[in-house]
Formats: C-alpha cells, sequence, structure tokens
C-alpha cells in the first residue's frame, strides 16, 4: 500500500507543477503587466505616472527579469510564504482576500458529496437489485432531468419560487442579523437554514451520476459467480447483497471523488453568483472582469489544486478499502 | 422411493424468459443421484447442465425459472426420514436456505471469481457455519482452521487471512471445496471445478474429492466435458442434449456398450490415446440447434446418423431400458 | 458448420442486415430516444429558419413594451370556439399600487394570429432578401406579437430565444467536432501505438479531468484578445470548450482500438503490410463509428451547458450576439426575475434540448452496444 501511496504522491508533484505552469502561463496571458494597467488606471484618474515610478515599480515586483525567473519567484513565494501575489484591484497581497473564500467553497463541496452519497447509495443499491421496475425506472429518468438541468437555473427557480411564493430570501449565507456577528449557536444554525440550498442545488446533478456509477458497477457485481456461490451458501438475497456486492461496488464509488469534486467545484463557483456565497466564485469573476490576474490565477491554482488534493485523498480511501491494492 | 436414492429429478423444466423469446435451457430431464455416489453428468455446452444444478438449489439466475417437474430431497438421518420436494419450495423459503450449503452444496469451475475479492478467506468460510449454526459461531474459527487442514491447505492460519487472490488457483480450489464441505452435505455438486486449472493440479484436486468422499460419505454430481475425467472419478454417467437427458449407465456401459448416437459419435470423435484425458465434446458434425428455437422430435435428429425421417422429427422419444440401470432415449431403441 | 437449422424468413434477414440497419432498429425500440431525436432536428431547422420562423427582428427594440408581459393565446371569442387564435393587443398603464407605468393586455384590440404574414425584412443566410414570416399578425408595425414576453429594452422574447438557438445549437456541434477531432487524433495514437505515447496521453487526459471546468473555462475565455471580432470569439469559446470534451472521446476511440487491435482483419491488414494510416482509417475508424456517434451526441449538452454558463456569467459571448446565455444574463439577479420571471424561459430552452441530446445518445449507445449497461 505504502508503496502505490508514495506512487501517488510522487504523481502530485509534477501535477502540481504542471497546473502552476499553466497558471502562470495564465496570469501572463493578456497583453500588457498589472504595472502597465495601474499606469493607465492613474492616467485615467487624471494622475501623471511618471517612467522612473513605472521602471521602479517594475523592478519592485520583479517584472524587469526573465519570465521564468519571475515563475520561479513567483513560486517560490507560494510555497515559502503562501505568498500568492498582489492584488492590483484590491491592492491586498492575494491570499488574505481567497483563504475565507477558499474554506466555503470546500465546505460546501464536501457537504455536497456527503449528501450525494446518502442520496445516492441506497438509490442506487434499490435500481440495480430491482432492475427495470418502476423505481428503476423513474430513477433513471429522474437522472437524466437531473443532469440535464444547469445548477445556476436551478438556483434562480429555486430562489424565484422561494421569494414568490414565500417571501425567502434564500441568497447568501447568514441573515442580515448574523453577517457580521461573530460566531454563535445561533449563527451556526442561521447558516445551516441557508447552506441547504447550495448543497441541494449541487446535488442534483451529482447525484444522477453517482446513482448511475453505483446501479452498473452494482449490476456488473451481482453477475459474479461470488454472488451465486454465496446464494448457494444459503444466505438471504438482502444479506448477500449488502455483504458482497454492494462492498465490491463502494470501490469505484469513492474513486467517483476523484470527477465529482472537480464538478462541484465548478458549480460552486456558478451558483456563487446567482445565490450570493462568499466562496471563491464571485472574487474570480470580478478579478476576471478586472483583469486582476495574479488573483484570478492563484485562485484557479487553489481550486485545481484542491480537486487533485481530491483525487489523491480518494487514492488513499480507495487504499484502504481494497485489499487488491492495499496488499499490493 | 428407492433408500438408496438421494436426489430424485423427475420431467424438470427450466426456462430463462428473454426479450428475444423462451430459452428452454433444462427441457424435461429425469435423472437420479444415489447415496454416496458419483453421477458424472456431461454433455456439449449449453446443453443445460449448469442450469439442472442451479435447478436443483434453487439459484437460477434471472430472468430464469423452474417451469415444471419435481426434484425430490431424500433425507434420512437418525430418526428423520423424509422426502422434500424442492421445485415446490420458494427460492427464498427459509427450508430452501437451510438445504443450501448444509445439505447441498456447490462448488464451481472459477475459483478466482468464486470468492469475493475484499473479504478474507477466513471470513467467507466461517460464514457457512455462521448462517447455518448460529449457536456454533465461536468454534467456527477452529473449525475453518481443521477444514483448511483437511483440505491440503498449507500454513492455514496464515491462510485464512488471506484474500483470494494472495492464493494459487489450486489453493483457491482447495478452499472452495473446504468452504462446501464445512457442514458435511450429503450432496457436494462440481460444475466442472478443475476446467481453470493445469493438469497437475487438476489431478490433485480429482484425487481430494475422492478422499473426502469417502471420509465424509457424501454423494458428487460431477459437471464436466471432459470424458477422461468422467471415467475416473464417475460410478453412473448421464448425457444431456439440448436440455434432455438422452442415456443414462453405469460408468463401464457408458464406455462399453454407448447406445444413444450422440453418445456414440463422442465417443468416436475421441482417438484413442487421448481417450483418458484432455477429450473434450466438440468434434461432432452439425451445430447444436439455437435454443429459442428447440426442433420438434428428437433433439438430435438435425445432426444424427440414423436419423429416421417422419419419426425422429415428430416424436418425442421415451425413455427405454436396454440393460440394468441403463435407459437410452432414442428411437432405434423403443420396440 | 454442416447441418443448417431451418431458418424463418424473418431471422434470415436478421443475420443479412448491415451493422446500420441492425443499429436503426435497435435504436427504434428505445422509443424516448427516437422521440428526443425528431425534436432535435425540429430544434435545428428552426434555428436555421431563425429569422422566418421569429415574428420579429430579434434587434428591435421600443421603450414603450419593455418587460411586455408574455401574451396569452385565445381560442374562444363571444362563447364560441375559433380555430384561429388571437391574441389582445397591449396597453401602457400605471399600476395602482407602485405607481409605475406597466405594460397590460388592452381587450379592446383583437389580433388574430395569421400564417405567412408581412413583418420586419431580413435576409436569410446572408443572401435570399424577404419580409414573410411564419406567423404573426397583420398590425405587426404598431402592435408587437410578444409570446414569450419582452425583454429590458422591449424586444420580442420569442424571436431572440429562436435567434439564439442558431448560436447556442451551433456552439455545440461545433465544439463536438473539435472535440472529435483531437479526440480521434490523440486517442487513436494512444490506442494504436501504446507504450510510453499512451502513458503520457493518458496522464494529460487524467489531470484535464480533475480540473473543475467553470474556473479554467473563465480563465481561458479572459485571456482571449478583448479586440477580436464576435466570429473570431465565437471560434475562441467553442475552442476552449472543447478542451475538455476531447478526453470522453479521447477514452472511446482508445478503448474501441485496444479492443480492435488484436481483431483478425487488422492482423490481416498488418500482415498484408498496408501502411498504418491506410490501416486506421479504412478498417479501425469506421468499425466504432458508431460508438462515437453515440458519444458525440452525449458530447453536445456539455458543450451547450457551457456556453450558456460561461455568457450567463458575462465572460463568454458578448451582446449583441444573441445565445441562450447571453439571453439569461437578463435573469441574472433576483429582482429582475421576480420582475418578470419570462426572462427564465431560455433556460427551458437549454434544458429541453440537453435532456433530448441525453436521450438520444443513451439509445444510441444502447444500440451501437447493447450488451453495455
Ligand atoms: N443467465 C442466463 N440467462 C439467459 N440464458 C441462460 C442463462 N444461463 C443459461 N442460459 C441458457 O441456458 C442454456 C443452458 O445453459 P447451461 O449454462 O446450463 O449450459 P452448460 O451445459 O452448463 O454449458 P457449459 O458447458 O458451457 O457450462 C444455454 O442455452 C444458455 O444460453
Ligand atoms: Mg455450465
Amino acid at each position: 500500500m505504502w508503496k502505490f501511496l508514495l506512487q501517488r504522491l510522487l504523481l502530485f508533484i509534477p501535477t502540481f507543477l504542471v497546473i502552476s505552469v499553466i497558471t502562470f502561463v495564465l496570469i501572463q496571458a493578456p497583453p500588457g503587466d498589472y504595472i502597465s494597467s495601474y499606469a493607465t488606471q492613474l492616467e485615467a484618474s487624471g494622475e501623471e505616472a511618471s517612467e522612473a515610478l513605472l521602471i521602479a515599480l517594475r523592478k519592485r515586483y520583479g517584472l524587469d527579469q526573465p519570465v521564468y525567473v519571475q515563475y520561479v519567484k513567483w513560486l517560490w513565494g507560494i510555497f515559502t510564504r503562501l505568498d500568492f501575489g498582489h492584488s492590483m484591484q484590491w491592492n491586498r497581497p492575494v491570499g488574505d482576500l481567497i483563504w475565507d473564500r477558499l474554506a466555503w467553497t470546500v465546505v460546501i463541496s464536501f457537504l455536497t458529496i456527503i449528501f450525494t452519497w446518502i442520496l445516492a447509495f441506497p438509490i442506487g443499491i434499490y435500481s440495480a437489485t430491482h432492475q427495470y421496475s418502476g423505481f428503476d425506472y423513474s430513477f433513471t429518468f429522474l437522472g437524466f432531468v437531473g443532469a440535464g438541468i444547469p445548477d445556476f437555473l436551478l438556483a434562480l427557480v429555486l430562489m424565484w419560487l422561494g421569494f414568490a411564493f414565500f417571501g425567502l430570501d434564500m441568497g447568501g449565507l447568514f441573515s442580515e442579523a448574523f453577517r457580521d456577528a461573530p460566531w454563535s449557536w445561533a449563527k451556526f444554525v442561521d447558516m445551516l437554514k441557508h447552506l441547504w440550498v447550495p448543497v441541494v442545488v449541487l446535488s442534483v446533478s451529482s447525484t444522477a451520476g453517482l446513482i448511475r456509477t453505483m446501479r452498473a458497477n452494482l449490476l456488473d457485481e451481482l453477475r459474479k459467480p461470488y454472488v451465486i456461490t454465496a446464494r448457494a451458501k444459503g444466505m438471504t438475497e438482502w444479506h448477500l447483497v449488502l455483504k458482497y456486492p454492494v462492498r465490491v461496488a463502494l470501490n469505484p464509488f469513492i474513486s467517483g471523488i476523484a470527477y465529482v469534486l472537480p464538478q462541484l467545484v465548478s458549480g460552486t463557483t456558478i451558483i456563487s453568483i446567482v445565490l450570493s456565497l462568499p466562496t471563491t466564485g464571485p472574487v474570480q469573476i470580478r478579478s476576471l472582469m478586472s483583469q486582476d490576474m495574479y488573483l484570478a490565477g492563484s485562485i484557479f491554482l487553489l481550486l485545481a489544486s484542491l480537486t487533485i488534493l481530491g483525487t489523491f485523498i480518494s487514492d488513499i480511501l480507495l487504499a484502504v478499502v481494497d485489499p487488491r491494492i492495499r496488499l499490493e | 422411493m428407492d433408500p438408496g436414492i438421494l436426489i430424485d429429478i423427475q420431467h424438470l423444466h427450466t426456462n430463462f424468459y428473454l426479450r428475444e423469446g423462451v430459452v428452454k435451457a433444462v427441457n424435461g430431464a429425469s435423472l437420479t443421484i444415489a447415496k454416496g455416489r458419483t453421477l458424472g453428468v456431461v454433455g456439449e455446452s449449453g446443453c443445460g447442465k449448469s442450469v439442472t444444478a442451479q435447478s436443483i438449489l434453487q439459484i437460477v439466475p434471472r430472468p430464469g425459472r423452474i417451469e415444471s417437474g419435481d426434484i425430490l430431497l431424500h433425507i434420512a438421518e437418525g430418526d428423520l426420514d423424509e422426502t422434500i420436494n424442492i421445485t415446490d419450495l420458494n427460492p427464498g423459503d427459509p427450508l430452501m436456505r437451510d438445504i443450501r450449503g448444509s445439505r447441498i452444496s456447490m462448488i464451481f469451475q472459477e475459483p478466482m471469481t468464486s470468492f469475493s475479492p475484499v473479504h478474507t478467506v477466513g471470513n467467507q468460510l466461517e460464514e457457512t457455519i455462521k448462517l447455518h449454526q448460529p449457536e456454533h459461531r465461536d468454534e467456527a474459527p477452529t473449525r475453518v482452521l481443521d477444514m483448511l487442514r483437511r483440505v491440503g491447505i498449507a500454513n492455514p492460519e496464515r491462510n485464512v487471512e488471506s484474500y483470494p487472490h494472495q492464493l494459487s488457483g489450486g489453493m483457491r480450489q482447495r478452499a472452495m471445496i473446504a468452504m462446501a464441505l464445512m457442514l458435511e452435505p450429503s450432496l457436494l455438486i462440481a460444475d466442472e471445478p478443475t476446467t481453470a486449472l493445469d493438469v497437475t493440479t487438476e489431478a490433485q484436486i480429482l484425487a481430494l474429492m475422492r478422499d473426502m468422499q469417502s471420509e465424509l460419505h457424501m454423494a458428487i454430481m460431477f459437471i464436466t466435458h471432459d470424458l477422461g475425467v468422467i471415467a475416473e472419478m464417475a460410478d453412473d454417467v448421464v448425457v444431456m442434449y439440448l436440455g434432455r437427458v438422452v442415456e443414462k449407465a453405469p460408468v463401464r456401459a457408458i464406455f462399453h456398450s454407448p447406445k444413444h448416437p450422440y453418445l456414440q459419435a463422442l465417443l468416436e470423435s475421441i482417438p484413442r490415446i487421448q481417450k483418458r484425458t484432455g477429450a473434450r465434446l466438440q468434434a461432432i458434425e452439425g451445430i447444436v440447434p439455437n435454443p429459442l428455437d428447440v426442433p420438434p422430435g428428437c433433439p438430435f435428429h438435425l445432426r444424427c446418423p440414423d436419423f429416421i425421417p417422419g419419426v425422429c422429427d415428430e416424436v418425442v422419444p421415451a425413455d427405454t431400458t436396454v440393460d440394468e440401470g441403463h435407459t437410452v432415449a432414442c428411437h432405434l431403441y423403443t420396440d | 458448420m454442416t447441418v443448417a437449422t431451418p431458418q424463418k424468413s424473418a431471422e434470415t434477414s436478421l443475420y443479412t442486415a448491415s451493422q446500420w440497419q441492425l443499429m436503426w432498429w435497435r435504436f427504434s425500440r428505445h422509443r424516448v430516444a427516437v422521440v428526443s431525436l425528431v425534436l432535435l432536428v425540429f430544434a435545428y431547422a428552426t434555428a436555421l429558419f431563425a429569422e422566418v420562423v421569429s415574428p420579429h427582428d430579434p434587434n428591435r427594440f421600443s421603450s414603450s413594451w419593455v418587460l411586455a408581459p408574455p401574451m396569452r393565446l385565445h381560442f374562444t371569442r363571444d362563447g364560441s370556439f375559433h380555430l384561429r387564435p388571437y391574441v389582445y393587443g397591449l396597453t401602457s398603464a400605471r399600476d395602482e399600487e407602485t405607481l409605475a407605468m406597466v405594460v397590460v393586455p388592452d381587450e379592446t384590440q383583437v389580433h388574430p394570429i395569421r400564417f405567412w404574414v408581412k413583418g420586419d425584412p431580413y435576409t436569410l443566410w446572408g443572401r435570399f432578401d424577404s419580409d414573410l414570416h411564419l406567423f404573426g399578425i397583420d398590425a405587426w408595425e404598431e402592435q408587437p406579437l410578444f409570446l414569450m414576453g419582452a425583454d429590458d429594452l422591449g424586444r420580442d422574447l420569442f424571436s431572440r430565444i429562436m435567434f439564439g438557438a442558431r448560436i447556442s445549437l451551433s456552439i455545440g456541434l461545433l465544439g463536438v467536432g473539435f472535440s472529435l477531432l483531437f479526440g480521434v487524433v490523440l486517442g487513436g495514437i494512444s490506442g494504436y501505438y501504446g507504450g510510453l505515447v499512451d502513458v503520457i496521453i493518458q496522464r494529460i487526459i487524467e489531470l484535464l479531468r480533475s480540473l473543475p471546468t467553470i474556473p479554467l473555462w473563465l480563465t481561458l475565455v479572459v485571456i482571449l484578445p478583448p479586440h477580436w471580432s464576435a466570429l473570431r470569439i465565437y471560434f475562441g469559446i467553442t475552442l476552449i470548450l472543447s478542451l475538455i470534451g476531447w478526453t470522453g472521446m479521447a477514452r472511446v476511440v482508445r478503448g474501441r482500438f485496444l479492443a480492435l487491435r488484436e481483431e483478425d482483419f487488422i492482423m490481416a491488414a498488418r500482415l498484408a503490410n498496408a501502411p498504418q494510416m491506410r490501416i486506421i482509417m479504412r478498417h479501425m475508424v469506421p468499425s466504432f463509428t458508431s460508438h462515437l456517434i453515440a458519444q458525440m451526441t452525449l458530447a453536445v449538452p456539455g458543450m451547450i451547458l457551457g456556453e450558456t454558463a460561461l455568457s450567463f456569467l458575462g465572460l463568454g459571448l458578448q451582446p449583441p450576439v444573441v445565445s441562450w446565455g447571453v439571453l439569461l444574463q437578463g435573469a441574472q439577479n433576483l429582482r429582475s426575475v421576480v420582475l418578470a420571471p419570462w426572462l427564465l424561459l431560455p433556460g427551458l430552452f437549454v434544458v429541453a434540448v440537453v435532456l433530448a441530446f441525453n436521450f438520444a445518445g443513451d439509445g444510441l449507445r444502447d444500440a451501437a452496444d447493447p450488451y453495455a449497461i
């Protein structure tokens, strides 16, 4: 198992490097650098941007150096000081702006994964053991519908219905009264009252996918000879289904994290705009619109690292539950 | 019922209901299994051997179902003497579950996939005891070790903790046999138990099965393609063709005075030298008819060299006794 | 194989039917998929003839009809039923409560809906000049026909949806076209050559699949040069969307190649010393076209949803280009949705098309590979 995990860990490092290169290219890609944008900004506000000042600024931020030096410095800053660069728009270090928001992205994605599992697991099992039953057909159909509705649209419709029929404001994570209040039990409860909306919205599409995965895997497993062996031993049908094929079908379910997580992070980005959630989504959009590339790029880097970390975690879990990998 | 008989199958019909039509996998087969003896079952691929075995345990997979017929199981144990008709029971009936794994157990062709890959061998072996004798669950680990030792698994203490993928093919089949024999059943059904093994391992497993049989006095229903193995293992033989039993006889009669043209063709197609091992039943001219569309009359008439027009393609031949314990279903032998 | 089993004629034809006929038979058993396919053909035809199908010029605006609600079609008049539906005209009135000007139906004006009426002039496909519209009302100059209401500039939403279909639907096909190109080339190389090339390509696919799509797309879209023309941006976005899409295609292609590599006819071609590229093109590609078609159908929704999301966020296509995503920008905040819920209607079209593609694709996949689950 250790060999397997080490292998995976070693794979994680080059992957991260590749992503960091991609990110840096993206940061550098728009024409001009942020000093020239800064100059334009100054001029727009009527101030004189002297050549000397600009050169000094360039030097200070290392923009006069070759690109690969800039890249190494940037990466070094991230590794040693968690310094992701400077947000031009906010005139603050990028890190300050995103840690809280990243945490919310993680919380929402994590809760959604748990919630989808709770839903998809029993439904998938039932659908597979009752293949082609009315229930199976309805869930296959609902699954299609769920996968076909864009999550932001679902969020919008939910907000609209909530407002039009119940006068509810379902946006945000806290009510007005708690927004700036310190953490307390009441604030926590208030948060839960808001948090279910994004979790449910995001679950709709990923649950559909997971049910299909669970169903397909289980149908595969139910045909395997070891099920017949168990049956020939005299086990009851439910006992044997739960003990053997479900247990084996769990593995693809766990490795499913690897592809569900990017989907969830992606979904969180967009529904956060609609639901005004304090995740990385709104900041990323705003920074992209104003070409604040260090901020935008850093968010991308962090989100991508997050999903790749998710892949790594799913590998670990897989090794824990699957003896064929663990005892390799 | 003859007291020497353990299982008596009469006119068994087991069908699979597919979208394309009904597959009559077992189409009126009758056979008996004597106590403590080995019944060999031979026939080409798809003739219904496995489905017959599954029917005995009521584990025919969906969309298959036993349609009609009787499977009588004779239980004589101390004071107990009764006959159960298995086809009267539901597959989920507690009595049926009770029979499976304790009175009748089964081993399969694929020792690798017949074990769950994510549970230890010990766990899967103990389960049989826990299911059928929950009151003895504490003894389960020692009984498992004991049984593993009896089937010749070296270092059982370590191997109970192993997962199936850590054992060799032969070891897995031994473990499979140990699992099947854990509760000393009166019938062991072996569905091509050595097909996936190499010749040396095959010989060892066959020897093991014979040893265990004489130790436990159980009957064996041995399904195979291999006439060599039949000659070695079986006391009695039934030959199946397209869901029917076409000939049954003691093993000597099968090889020395085969009656059915199908069996004769089978035996002729084996070169003399290969007769003992490695002879497979594939070398007969013609193909097995589509089981979705079974021809009328004798199922073999399309390939039969002695085909009698107007008889063989119209009337299903009945069993004819040609000798003591030797019956054949063929119009050539009806008077 | 010397004894022939008697076959009924229907069964004989089953054996002689071509692969494509077999696929079609299996597909046509899947009723939902067939309906979906018909719906899709209809949708694409509508998009192709958007100028004719829409009653108005999509850019014709009027301050009088800002956020006019959808008009109801009426079939009964004075208690009797008319097959030809009609609508009431619109008029501005002051909301008693909020004192704001709102558009309300005026029951004194009755406008029957007719086929082939004159309307805004247009040039179909940049070539045919006309002013005939499939349907509309006679008084089109003074009275607009708002089947799905009007947007915040008083433009007809239905007409805009018809024109938006052109962009949204074509981006789906074009994106899948690009994906197919990358997917077949890279997946083919991966599956045909195997070895190190395969490992590298598989790693790239794995990496791309583990990235969160929307953040990636957003960041990429921003670096498209701002001075590009709308057409170039359109192609740029399509390319960006297919950057992830090809991975799915490549998987199918690679998988089929690996399976086919071992099959006899490829071996035969190899032994006959046919050049490698010819082996690929002549023998391998056609034999899995059916799988590819299914996979392509299933990939279209991802493209359409991607464009919709990007444009909805204001970072994809920009007005005056009309796509379903651009139209949904109008519904971005709760206030406008509460005020004019019909602004969500483009979303309904997105969902319908996506569902149709998914169902049709599912049917095609079953037909291509009856043994897969
Ligand atoms: N699960 C199933 N679904 C549909 N048809 C089945 C199923 N199992 C068996 N059959 C059909 O029943 C018939 C008999 O199958 P069976 O497995 O008993 O053959 P067999 O004699 O054991 O062959 P083999 O020597 O290949 O194991 C075959 O025609 C087969 O197609
Ligand atoms: Mg069999």
